[in-house]
């Protein structure tokens, strides 16, 4: 029994931790309908600088707001070359990518390994004194729930504002956006800027909870951002109350659930990529069918 | 005032298939003026509002407004006070925004979009009253997806929206050319009662010579990059659909047509 119930919390933190990853995806791909695979840089961009600061004794708590920063300007990077250079989406995002990749090792050095008595922000002074009483996979749980609900709740009040309603607007209609006499390449640019920003964030914590980078802890995980977010719509696409955010929040544990049986049932982790691949393509296929029917029925 | 000082305008040039659209074009159009222009496709029509809106560069000329020079100011900023509606009724508006959100886009055109709230609750009553002006029962449908709304009902409200703040020109894109034509009909009475309610300059590109004929004080007939006819107020009038399409029957012939 406690077997499965820290199977669970564990699945939970997970899910948790890569929502961030999911909120961002869902700005890009959702809101600005724009293919971004920035995120396989950002995402261990996060961690490494995360690893980097942690080793040398930076705040934990610090970590976050300057991973943030970070994180968007790989964003700002990504914009900048589609929208000042010109270049396809998909391109732009493959080279910010790719320059990652060596920029993390640069940060980084190498694969890093955060010591155990380095604090993190599950052991350090304000959380123990918060939540000392738990243990530290409960503690897991609840300081990653606070951070995505707070994200969470951020976002949805961002998405009501002006500029909220302009970055929705250029992903809707782009020319309209023109006709209003705003610059759609700089929506777009600030769009890919918090996007990018929350993925990195979603390092972070990552590296935070299992106190390692590795340089190829980014590979797949725009196409599980793409996933969590498809699944998160799908799934609450009848109910059109349920805001986007919550979606990807869904998306994203129910992703990791399912990965963690699969591993609990034998699967050995090499495949992973590989069923995360398959998997993805049925939900797209699966979301095309949907689609074609409903076109059918109008 | 918008004028057009010796505009020249090739597609692809220094191509094989290089083609002079327009040599030392010059067109004014003055305040309070509704201008309707007509001519066969490829003629220049849309090339022509397409220069004066900055969506394509020139290669030669000016465009000024109200003694203002903006040939080289980029197409957003000339957005500030030009207003545009598309022939595609999808191209005014956000469908997968409320008609609320919408407005309210639109209310705020040319200002800072900043951290304020989206929507203004209070300006509910304005918008309803300019909806209800339609005439289609839309001042109640504020809080449904623009996208649900059909083609006429999105045309109307994209034209709303284009004229909500003040302009110096509302530009006309064959704006009832994908309509059924009983709702282009009624979309293009609702442009002319905007146009007057409003005292807007308004330059309207259509295939309707009927439309061109009735609505607006001055007709422009275009062909092969060059205006062959321009009829102010009082000839316009004198004018019949059968004599401009008499004219505009000659000038496809000549071109083969």
């Amino acid at each position: 029994m406690n077997v499965l119930l820290d199977l669970t919390i564990g699945i939970l933190t997970q899910g948790f931790m890569y929502a961030l990853l999911s909120y961002g995806v869902y700005i890009t791909y959702k809101i600005l309908d724009f293919p971004d695979l920035t995120v396989d840089g950002s995402f261990p961009l996060g961690a490494a600088v995360t690893a980097v600061m942690l080793t040398r004794g930076v705040n934990p708590y610090l970590t976050l707001p300057l991973v943030f920063v970070v994180g968007a300007l790989a964003g700002l990077l990504t914009g900048w070359i589609h929208v000042k250079l010109g270049i396809r989406d998909l391109l732009a995002g493959i080279i910010t990518m790719t320059a990652l990749f060596s920029i993390n090792l640069q940060i980084a050095g190498s694969n890093l390994i955060v010591d155990r008595s380095v604090d993190t922000l599950f052991t350090a002074a304000p959380t123990m004194l918060l939540l000392g009483s738990f243990t530290l996979i409960q503690r897991k749980l609840m300081v990653t729930f606070l951070v995505a609900l707070v994200f969470k709740i951020l976002l949805d009040l961002y998405f009501k504002t002006k500029n909220g309603l302009l970055l929705r607007a250029v992903g809707d209609n782009s020319v309209l956006v023109t006709s209003l006499a705003k610059d759609k390449g700089r929506v777009k640019i600030i769009g890919l800027v918090i996007a990018n920003a929350l993925v990195a964030l979603s390092g972070a914590l990552v590296c935070h909870e299992q106190r390692a980078f590795s340089s190829t802890m980014g590979t797949g995980q725009v196409v599980f951002g793409l996933a969590t977010v498809i699944i998160g719509a799908t799934l609450f696409k009848k109910w059109g109350f349920i805001k986007g955010t919550t979606a990807a929040v869904a998306g994203s544990i129910i992703y990791k659930a399912c990965i963690q049986v699969a591993i609990s049932l034998g699967l050995p982790a090499n495949l992973l990529k590989l069923i995360t691949a398959v998997l993805f393509l049925v939900i797209l296929v699966y979301g095309n069918r949907r689609k074609e029917q409903v076109s059918g029925h109008a | 005032m918008l004028e057009l000082r010796n505009i020249t305008k090739t597609y692809n040039p220094g191509t094989l298939t290089e083609m002079c659209l327009f040599q030392d074009l010059t067109m004014t159009v003055e305040q309070g003026e509704f201008v309707s222009i007509v001519g066969s496709n490829g003629s220049g029509k849309t090339s022509l509002l397409n220069i004066i809106c900055g969506s394509i560069p020139v290669e030669q000329g000016q465009v000024l407004v109200a003694g203002e020079d903006i040939t080289k100011m980029e197409e957003y900023k000339r957005y500030q006070r030009i207003g545009r509606v598309y022939q595609n009724p999808a191209m005014g508006t956000c469908p997968h925004l409320t008609l609320f959100e919408n407005m309210s886009l639109a209310d705020h055109k040319g200002k800072s979009f900043g951290l304020s709230p989206g929507v203004n609750r209070h300006r509910l009553r304005v918008y309803q009253e300019q909806l209800s002006l339609l005439g289609l029962g839309l001042e109640n449908k504020l809080d449904v997806l623009v996208g649900t709304l059909s083609g006429g009902q999105r045309q109307a409200v994209a034209l709303l929206m284009a004229t909500m703040t003040p302009l110096d020109f509302l530009i006309l894109d064959e704006h009832t050319a994908a309509l059924d034509p009983k709702t282009a009909e009624s979309i293009m009475i609702l442009t002319d009662q905007m146009v007057r309610r409003k005292k807007l300059t308004a330059i309207m590109v259509t295939h309707n010579l009927r439309y061109a004929v009735e609505y607006g004080n001055r007709l422009v007939m275009m062909n092969q990059g060059k205006i062959i006819l321009d009829l102010k107020e009082d000839e316009k009038r004198k004018g019949s659909v059968e004599d401009i399409l008499h004219i505009f029957n000659e000038i496809s012939i000549e071109c083969g047509n």
